[in-house]
């Protein structure tokens, strides 16, 4: 690949709890440093609130497993992210087949969601892939098999800030309040996002919200 | 960290070891560790338990099998492992267990020659597993008994709710997705009233908002109460995972 601009550094934090992963994914990484005569450095992201500040334009490795209160952590970090991680990218490795999980992570601002059973290579290919600019999320083969519906839109900023109020039982006169716009601003921000992810009722809001989290 | 591996002592450093996981990424994370810690160590990766021939277990010191995918088949796997586990008796079993699955492994699994680890296993103390087996004969480790010890069922699980035949058809109704204005004209009734007998049923669960009420709807114990269990089926999509109640211990 040679549309990769040999970068002076790229700083690439990895936040999975399976050390025996982590090292895999770690060793994975230094080899395409060595192929691609690129500077790559990892180290270990702590989960919130224990996060410090990454480099801009550093590439974070975020896993995603089937268990409830890790789901919830990692949501609280991907929905928290233009706080904590400003200017990163986020690459995604699940285990979860949740559709509806899936389906969600897609529409915010992630590189590429990668399922863990996906190989090597595959892997290699979408890492590489995500250090260019991009606007589109990749998906891996698995994940694409496992969303069967259409990819909804991307959320914006706000949209996914008012999403996390209500997903943690605020109504939305509380988070207008909170955030100091009008209730129809709110409104308006939820039925957007509502109608991005292709949900037509409160009951499969509220089911997002019981998967995202893990209730 | 090249400083403490040099100290360590390994046992038996010419181990032949067969990893057993559906995730590419760990089976290529064991194999680094291993090649770090001795070069003359050798590692085969399988996906399945179930591809597992007894021929290939010929000069195999170690198998370490995780589990933590395989939920849904593990008494099929349970057979499986048994009838290895007497057809070579040489061998070391690691078996890397997600919290779901620890007391069926301590029932059926923990024999002679078998160590029970977690999947988030520090890498330090699987490699004093692998290299250091003849050892200790059977193994526990730690860290699992600590995710053990959290995953306990919550405490409104064991207590009897009590709601009212009105207070579960509404709630049966929010559940399938009816709005209250909704409800109140199927069941011909204020919506003043449905909304008080929501209130009511919330004030029961000793829940304080919709998503917690609505947690509580799709929970396993909510759908046993409500009846709900034949709209489960429709509703998820095959492939969709089973929702797992327990904990998880993150690091």
């Amino acid at each position: 690949m040679n549309i990769l601009e040999p970068k002076s550094n790229i700083h690439v934090a990895i936040n999975i709890p399976c050390a025996i992963v982590a090292l895999g994914v770690q060793h994975c990484i230094s080899e395409i440093a060595e192929r691609e005569s690129l500077c790559l450095t990892v180290s270990h992201l702590e989960p919130p609130p224990l996060v410090t500040a990454l480099p801009p334009g550093s590439i974070v490795i975020l896993d995603i497993s089937d268990y409830p209160a890790q789901v919830a952590e990692a949501m609280t970090l991907l929905h928290a992210r233009q706080f904590m991680l400003p200017e990163t990218s986020v690459i995604i490795l699940t285990s979860n087949k949740n559709p509806r999980l899936l389906s969600y992570l897609s529409a915010l601002d992630i590189r590429a969601i990668i399922s863990c059973h996906e190989s090597i290579t595959i892997f290699r290919n979408l890492f590489i892939r995500s250090m260019v600019q991009g606007e589109e999320t990749d998906l891996s083969p698995l994940i694409k098999m496992m969303i069967k519906e259409e990819l909804p839109k991307k959320l914006t900023v706000r949209e996914i800030q008012v999403l996390d109020k209500l997903f943690h039982g605020k109504s939305v006169s509380v988070i207008a309040e909170e955030l100091g716009r009008d209730i129809r601003t709110i409104s308006t921000h939820k039925r957007r996002a509502m109608e991005k992810l292709n949900l037509k009722n409160e009951r499969d809001l509220h089911q997002l919200g019981c998967d995202l989290s893990g209730q | 960290m090249k400083g403490i591996h040099s100290l360590k002592f390994l046992r038996n450093p010419a181990c032949h070891v067969i990893v057993i996981s559906r995730i590419p990424l760990l089976c290529e994370g064991l194999r680094v560790m291993i090649s770090q810690e001795s070069a003359d160590a050798s590692l085969m990766s399988l996906s399945s338990l179930l591809d597992l021939r007894k021929s290939q277990l010929e000069g195999i010191n170690v198998v370490v099998a995780d589990l933590s995918e395989s939920t849904s088949n593990i008494h099929e796997l349970l057979n499986t492992i048994t009838e290895l586990q007497h057809h070579s008796r040489h061998l070391y079993w690691i078996f890397l267990l997600p919290p779901s699955l620890i007391d069926i492994a301590v029932e059926r699994m923990f024999t002679l020659r078998t160590s029970l680890m977690s999947i988030c296993e520090p890498v330090e103390n699987l490699v004093e597993q692998i290299f250091n087996c003849e050892e200790r004969y059977s193994y526990i480790s730690p860290a699992l008994l600590q995710e053990k010890s959290r995953f306990q069922p919550s405490g409104n699980e064991t207590c009897e709710t009590h709601l009212t035949f009105s207070e579960r058809s509404v709630l049966r109704l929010l559940g399938k997705g009816w709005r209250i204005n909704q409800i109140a004209t199927l069941l011909k009734k204020s919506n003043k009233t449905i909304s008080a007998q929501k209130k009511s049923a919330m004030r029961r669960l000793a829940v304080d908002n919709d998503v917690a009420l609505f947690a509580w709807i799709v929970s396993d114990r909510g759908m046993r109460e409500l009846n709900l269990l034949s709209l489960r089926s429709e509703l998820e999509k095959p492939g969709a995972n089973v929702q797992v109640t327990d904990l998880h211990d993150y690091h």
